[in-house]
């Protein structure tokens, strides 16, 4: 027969028991989604006006550095040349998103395009970037918006 | 008995150490929901949500615990009862209580797959924090009487 006093002590213990583990899972999903948060870097590989001057061929490297698979799906590039000339993808948001492998690189190529009334230099030698990322499945947040920024130079 | 007289009669079974883990359980699961949730927008914030779950459950936790905690008295109606009857009864009882209350902590965790994150957060560390923080009380509120 069981008595009243053991079953209370063995509900107490699972509770307890239960308690701990699930705050030690909510511990290593907290660290998990800092791992994935600072472990994504993103640059620009590749900037290739290919003789045009209002628009140029863009390629960003995602660094994924978190044991995570993870999908990207919105990613908008603001870069600046010259000091002024703003140039901007008009495709951020992706309906079939990007795969990025645990501990692996992926490349995304794009158009991006002057504002109306400004040009690429011809001559132009290097810029800055400013990358904004989505990024689905990031542990216990799911959704990560991320920036990174960054200079280049120009292929 | 009414549920004043439980609250005056209980008799809290476990030791200080153990109430104090529960202390320390509920203390650090509500510092992970407002280190998660103090960020996070929406119609109504996530952290009064979470205050909001917390309270629930520690109230429903309370009551159950005062029942559990409290000398069972039998009634006039088992008094026609056998002895062994109603000590059979109640065992029964127990069991399927403890049966009960094992399958939902087991069955929390593993909300995450259906429930958005956020919800999970809430509804997890709300969990923690009210069965522990009833706990507590009943400790405190067991001292105060001596």
């Amino acid at each position: 027969m069981v008595s009243k006093m053991s079953v209370l002590k063995a509900t107490f213990t699972a509770t307890s028991i239960i308690s701990l583990l699930a705050t030690f899972y909510i511990v290593y999903l907290l660290f998990s989604s800092y791992s994935v948060v600072y472990g994504i870097d993103a640059s620009v590989l590749k900037f290739d006006p290919a003789g045009s001057t209002d628009s140029a061929n863009v390629t960003i490297l995602i660094k994924n550095k978190s044991a995570y698979h993870l999908r990207l799906v919105y990613v908008k590039i603001v870069i600046y040349v010259d000091g002024a000339t703003k140039l901007e993808n008009d495709r951020t948001l992706y309906d079939n998103p990007i795969g990025l492998k645990p501990l692996s690189n992926t490349s995304v190529s794009m158009l991006v395009y002057t504002q109306p009334g400004s040009l690429i230099s011809p001559s132009l030698e290097y810029g800055s970037a400013i990358i904004y990322l989505r990024i689905y499945d990031v542990p216990l947040i799911n959704v990560a918006p991320l920036t990174r920024m960054g200079a280049f130079y120009v292929s | 008995m009414s549920l004043k007289e439980k609250l005056r009669n209980f008799d809290y079974p476990f030791s200080r150490s153990l109430a104090i883990l529960s202390g320390v359980l509920a203390s650090i699961s509500t510092g992970f929901a407002i280190i998660i949730l103090k960020d996070e927008g929406g119609v109504i914030p996530p952290v009064f949500l979470y205050l909001l779950v917390t309270l629930l459950i520690t109230l429903a936790s309370l009551l159950i615990k005062i029942q559990l905690y409290s000398p069972t008295k039998p009634s006039p109606e088992t008094y026609t009862q056998t002895a062994e009857e109603s000590v059979k009864s109640f065992q029964q009882f127990l069991i399927l209580l403890y049966v009960l209350v094992l399958a939902i902590i087991a069955v929390v965790p593993f909300l995450a797959i259906w429930v958005p994150g956020l919800w999970w957060v809430i509804g997890l560390t709300g969990f923690i924090s009210g069965i522990n923080i009833s706990e507590l009380i009943l400790y405190i509120l067991s001292q105060r009487r001596r």
